[in-house]
């Protein structure tokens, strides 16, 4: 990168370090380190919620994924709008009314201890883990684009972030959070207007556009329902609510933003801007893959993107390589030349033509595409690691494509997408030990004073956990997998309780025992079936409240369990 | 016009809603079919494939 871009990664790393530690002052209780005392206003919120969300991943990722794949992905998040307005009626008035610091506590005060206990615990077991992956995705491909150190890229992600996280507490992470989602948002649009100039004034906008919907990349919509296919509409309106449900509902990270907020109204808003701007942003996220996609069929591609594993291929199959780049290299001009006629035929309203051209352009994609492949298995044969090349599609990108300073601004992009995801998971990893295990079983009559250090600690070291992780994650790859795989067992199990929490008649041992019966269940139908993941949360959610319910419905006794408005202190 | 207490204020009554929640209710929901016919729209223009 040139010097200017690097001044504005570190400039910016160095204004958002600044501005996160000036929010320390005037914050002393727990209360205002972890909740910023009930007093940030909706907006502020909204754009942390959004912000959180927004990982490095999403942009290098699913950037990459709409060059690869198209719009497609959307689907996923169909479920989301629908999902705030049953949160924003149901759980989050429950939550603001109860005045507690975690959503497990809400559970101690609607059915008993263990299940609070055990509902944080496997919190912290899978987003403890799930935070190193947060820092070492985007440090794998900063370092590989860069050529940087790995540890010097984890260094990068985890030190400011950690920095503002320990000293600022959640009032920095959520003004730093205002600032980072302007960059994002800023850079995407940059991005997406420099996307659509590049397009040759020859070919135009609508042709563009049209070549890429002829390869399907503007499909949105896969109406039919099948269980075992990921990304469907249904898939995405059903299976995508219930993990919305869950993540918005119940998932510490995202709780504790809105429980900042200083009214119900406050809360309920902040999520509304999710509703509303979620889809359209990451519409936007893959249009730019797409276009990205449309800008390479008039200017050559490289034939492997992450530059690390083209080195090595280089050295150790030079020569296979070659013939795969020369094989390569007539397929591209073969594309472009049927890409280019397409153009012409549609502009001189040769409709006929057009459609040929239209073939042989599809034609000429396939075989590329092929080709592609081959180069992708040598690279995984030659390096013994799975090239992942989708991840690199955007930062090579963006790196030797676009003029000064658009690099440095889409780096500090990446880099604020990264830590507004990790401060907001440190955050309320530390919030959870403090709350739910120290404060409620260690030291339970300790100062103010003492839990607000006992909370930076927990922050700090939760901090330093994440960055060995971070460090070890290459090695740890297929332990983190488990846990990962470990953690969609239970996301929709969880969910179950907190439905179980809003019934009435349900039990404290129907809903710790309807909690192990829901992971159980849908860890059988993962290992038994094809279903895809997004349908494991709305099995793991029936089960805990099918056996919750059953076992409420036969025990006697327990009539003295508060219901939910109870335990909420809202008056029926 | 604010809507919340005074940031260090203890909790008091809950603040008047801004506007009406079954008004935000309704807006989330046009303004996600609104979006779901924008990308619709885009597939049967350009899509194809």
């Amino acid at each position: 990168m040139h010097p200017i871009d690097w001044l504005i990664v570190f400039g910016y790393l160095a204004y958002i370090v600044w501005d996160g530690l000036r929010r320390t002052r005037g914050r002393e209780g727990v209360e205002g380190y972890f909740l910023a005392n009930r007093s940030m206003p909706w907006w502020v919120v909204g754009l942390s919620v959004m912000a959180t969300q927004m990982s490095a991943i999403t942009l290098v990722g699913t950037t990459g994924q709409g060059a690869s794949d198209g719009m497609r992905f959307v689907q996923f998040y169909f479920g989301l709008p629908l999902a705030m307005l049953i949160l924003s009626v149901t759980l989050v008035p429950f939550f603001h009314r109860a005045k507690v610091y975690t959503a497990y506590e809400f559970l101690e005060r609607r059915f008993d201890p263990k299940t609070r206990s055990m509902t944080s615990g496997l919190f912290l077991l899978s987003r403890g883990m799930a935070v190193g992956v947060v820092i070492s995705a985007p440090a794998v491909i900063l370092s590989a684009t860069l050529g940087l150190s790995f540890p010097l890229a984890v260094a990068l992600i985890g030190v400011p972030a950690v920095a503002y996280t320990v000293f600022g507490g959640v009032e920095a992470v959520q003004w730093v959070d205002v600032k980072q989602m302007v960059l994002i948002v800023g850079g995407l649009g940059a991005l997406l207007v420099m996307l659509f100039a590049g397009i040759p004034g020859d070919v135009g906008v609508g042709n563009a556009l049209r070549l890429a919907g002829e390869t399907g990349r503007l499909d949105t919509f896969d109406f039919s329902f099948s269980l075992t296919e990921t990304y469907t509409f249904w898939s995405g309106v059903i299976g995508g609510l219930f993990l919305m449900l869950s993540y918005f509902g119940t998932d510490q990270s995202q709780v504790q933003r809105y429980l900042t907020a200083r009214s119900l109204d406050d809360a309920r808003s902040s999520l509304f801007m999710s509703a509303y701007w979620k889809i359209p942003l990451q519409a936007m996220v893959l249009l730019i893959g797409v276009l990205v996609f449309v800008y390479y069929l008039f200017s050559a591609p490289p034939l492997l993107f992450n530059t690390e594993h083209e080195a090595a291929v280089r050295a150790g199959a030079a020569a296979e390589y070659q013939a795969i780049d020369a094989r390569y290299d007539a397929a591209f001009r073969e594309r472009r030349a049927a890409a280019l006629d397409f153009a012409r035929a549609r502009d001189a309203g040769d409709d006929a033509l057009a459609d040929r051209m239209a073939d042989r352009f599809l034609t000429r994609n396939e075989e590329m595409e092929a080709v592609r492949g081959d180069a992708l298995g040598l690279a995984e044969r030659t390096t013994g690691q799975n090239p992942r090349d989708v991840n690199y599609i955007i930062p090579a990108f963006v790196l030797s494509e676009l003029p000064i300073a658009i690099p440095g601004l889409f780096i500090a992009a990446v880099l604020a997408a990264a830590m507004s995801s990790i401060a907001a998971e440190l955050n309320s990893l530390s919030t959870a030990t403090i709350i739910d295990f120290y404060r409620r079983h260690l030291r339970p009559a300790a100062t103010d004073a003492h839990y607000l250090n006992a909370s930076r600690a927990a922050t700090a070291l939760w901090g330093v956990f994440a960055c060995g992780i971070a460090l070890y994650a290459v090695s740890l790859g297929s332990l983190i997998e488990v846990v990962n795989r470990f953690g969609s067992f239970f996301y929709g199990s969880i969910l179950g309780v907190f439905m179980l929490a809003m019934i009435p008649r349900a039990r404290p041992l129907g809903a710790f025992v309807g909690l192990i019966a829901g992971m159980l269940t849908v860890g059988l139908v993962d290992w038994r079936t094809d279903i895809a993941f997004l349908w494991l949360n709305v099995v793991g959610a029936f089960a805990v409240v099918a056996v919750g319910m059953l076992l409420s419905l036969l025990q006697r006794g327990g009539e003295d369990t508060p219901t939910a408005l109870e335990a909420a202190g809202i008056d029926a | 016009m604010s809507a919340g207490r005074p940031p260090d204020a203890p909790y008091g009554p809950e603040p008047r809603p801004r506007r009406s929640t079954r008004s935000l209710y309704a807006r989330v929901l046009i303004v996600q079919a609104l979006t779901l016919i924008a990308l619709w729209l885009l597939q049967q223009t350009f899509g194809g494939g």
